[in-house]
């Protein structure tokens, strides 16, 4: 185990060192910078190691995917280094990926839903169109059998009437049987009735499976999205800034150097800065432009 | 549009003082504060041109460097110019006006938040501008902060240098930025109109001298003012002796290399004499029997002090013109102005903070 971490740890060291910018200190003079602070790689190791180990903890609860464990580890170093502009950042990203996972599957719920009513349709249709082949089959077979028995019957003026009684009976109820057969069946009976073809309705079925599928994929994409968004939230949450050293007003030290000149420059400063605030409370005068004081400008006589 | 940070409400039972000090200038921002950060950022804001720019950069509002990477899809506004915020001694109500203003309230709330400060602590700040910054500028610059601060002061730029260094009486100090170099004589007590120089030989006019000369020199090349800016940055001088200065500039899409070195020199000097008559100007002014005292006491501070050969050249110039001269450069150029102007807003008696909250 040990010897597994130490190789992870001397990776890792070895990527931050190939993804390190090098300065020298000449280039920091030039930018002002004259103390810097340092995180020591193994500072460095120790922070992604407790981030990895959080995230994960977390994935593995939930039965997250590594996506969410990756981003999950990306928020907790954040968190844990402090950085709160990129958590600011990271957190922006995540709202704007989470509002495209949410355009996309508004668009994928439309199409299938505009496919499921396709296909109702043309079921009704297919229904209809069948029950109407049937019920002519059903006509010309009851025409044909109740045309014998008028003949067979020819002879008996009450036998010819009871034909012509029990033949409206027998089709109303032959067509009851018809209907609730076909609407028991309809999936298969009714295309196979209205001459659909197998493969039409073999392709339509796969697309409306296809389009299942990548809503259900999106929709577990924004749930996780919007869980790394929440953990985001709640890490920039936790970091309400830097407390300053002071608990209350300070002020002049009653040892500070120069004291007695301090105090008289501190109350010019805030005298200067009243009489300022008085200014600014007056109601302006339209279009007065002040003079601005004598500056000397580039172009202009400087001497 | 959202803010970068929202307007400030004072909380109820403060958890502590924050005390900040703002450096506001027309290059870079600097923020100094009580709980120990230290931040700052070019000042430059970038609005996104439309909804494409917006959705591709994920943000409504950019500031400093990355801003100026993203410039092609942004509107770009640099809202300081000679220390103060564009358009502010006009009509306030132009909208170009309106425009500089918003984007320096925007600046300010960013350079605040990078000062990450809890949100139930009473902040307190210290503004430096320009050593003879106009009424109208300042009361814009008040505008600006007010709704993200609890109080606000501002104080002359070159003044909080020297008030940071504990530098008191008797030294000059000599506060190069890039829109102004401000001078300023201190003397012990709060220092006059007459006390301070302002000109506008700085950082942005050596900016404009080298991207005049490199056009003139480098035949072909494609120079832009943002790619003038990063070479002065590194290679500025105003010595004689010098290495060659190479860079690479575009020709027809052909990175070609360059030597500019005189040209970079005989811009970076074109600030020198103004700064030099303004010196000349302050101590011969001054009281006869403290001059001497003035003279051997100058401080350089600012971004613009960081060119090479600058301090001896100055040195040099005073020994010629006004007999002696002694000139420091001060340790931290960048958050010089920051850090005096955080000791100023520590120092500050707190009844006097109330009163203008």
């Amino acid at each position: 185990m040990t010897c597994v971490q130490n190789s992870f740890m001397s990776r890792l060291a070895g990527l931050f060192r190939s993804k390190s910018d090098l300065t020298t200190l000449r280039q920091l003079e030039r930018a002002g910078v004259r103390s810097v602070n340092v995180l020591d790689l193994g500072r460095l190791e120790q922070l992604v190691g407790e981030a990895m180990e959080s995230a994960l903890r977390e994935a593995l609860s939930t039965g997250g995917s590594a996506e969410l464990a990756a981003g999950g580890a990306q928020v907790e170093f954040l968190r844990r280094l402090g950085l709160h502009d990129r958590l600011a950042d990271h957190g922006r990203e995540l709202e704007a990926q989470s509002a495209t996972l949410a355009g996309q599957r508004v668009e994928l719920e439309g199409a299938l839903r505009q496919s499921r009513a396709e296909l109702d349709r043309r079921r009704q249709q297919e229904f209809t169109v069948a029950r109407q082949r049937l019920q002519d089959a059903l006509d010309a077979l009851l025409g044909a059998a109740f045309d014998s028995l008028r003949t067979a019957a020819s002879g008996s003026e009450r036998l010819a009437a009871e034909v012509e009684r029990q033949q409206p009976l027998l089709r109303s109820a032959l067509l009851a049987l018809l209907e609730q057969s076909l609407r028991t069946d309809a999936g298969e009976v009714a295309p196979a009735a209205s001459g659909a073809t197998a493969a039409t309705a073999a392709h339509e079925a796969a697309e409306r499976e296809r389009l299942e599928r990548r809503v259900r994929k999106l929709s577990a994409q924004l749930l996780e999205t919007e869980e790394l968004l929440a953990r985001t939230r709640a890490a920039q949450a936790e970091a309400p800034g830097v407390p300053s050293v002071h608990r209350t007003p300070q002020g002049l030290a009653a040892d500070a150097q120069d004291r007695t000149a301090k105090k008289s420059l501190l109350a010019a400063i805030f005298e200067h800065n009243l009489e300022l605030r008085r200014t600014l409370a007056e109601p302006r005068p339209a279009a007065v432009a002040e003079q601005s004081p004598k500056t000397a400008t580039p172009g202009a006589d400087a001497r | 549009m959202s803010d970068p940070v929202s307007p400030r409400v004072r909380p109820e039972k403060p958890a502590g003082v924050l005390y900040l000090g703002i450096d506001l200038g027309t290059s870079r921002t600097s923020v100094a504060a009580s709980n120990g950060v230290r931040e700052t950022v070019a000042s430059y804001v970038g609005y996104p041109r439309d909804v494409i720019a917006r959705k591709a950069l994920k943000k409504d509002v950019l500031f400093g460097d990355e801003a100026v990477r993203n410039r092609l899809a942004l509107d770009l506004l640099r809202p300081l110019q000679g220390g103060v915020i564009r358009h502010s001694d006009g009509d306030p109500n132009s909208a170009d006006a309106q425009r500089h203003l918003k984007a320096t309230r925007d600046l300010i709330r960013h350079a605040i938040s990078l000062a990450r400060p809890k949100a139930d602590e009473l902040i307190y700040a210290v503004v430096g501008c320009p050593a003879r910054c106009s009424v109208k500028n300042k009361s814009a610059i008040v505008e600006a902060v007010r709704p993200v601060v609890d109080s606000v002061m501002i104080v002359s730029e070159p003044f909080t240098v020297a008030y940071g260094l504990e530098r008191l009486s008797d030294c000059l100090v000599i506060d190069i930025g890039a829109g102004t170099t401000d001078l300023c004589r201190m003397h012990g007590t709060m220092p006059t109109e007459e006390d301070q120089l302002t000109n506008e030989f700085a950082g942005d006019h050596v900016d404009q001298q080298l991207l005049k000369l490199l056009q003139a020199k480098c035949t072909g090349a494609v120079v832009t003012i943002h790619t003038v800016k990063e070479i002065k940055e590194k290679y500025s001088f105003v010595g004689d002796a010098r290495d060659p200065v190479h860079v690479e500039l575009p020709v027809n899409g052909k990175p070609t290399r360059f030597e500019i070195g005189a040209e970079m020199r005989a811009a970076c000097r074109t600030i020198v004499p103004p700064m030099v008559d303004a010196i000349h100007q302050l101590i011969a002014s001054f009281d006869p029997d403290f001059q001497s005292r003035l003279k051997n006491n100058a401080l350089l501070g600012g971004g613009g002090s960081q060119m090479s050969g600058l301090r001896d050249m100055l040195e040099a110039e005073m020994k010629e013109r006004l007999g002696e001269g002694r000139v420091v450069r001060v340790d931290e150029p960048t958050y010089g102005g920051a850090n005096g102007a955080l000791k100023i807003a520590h120092d500050m008696p707190p009844e006097f903070w109330e009163k203008l909250s």
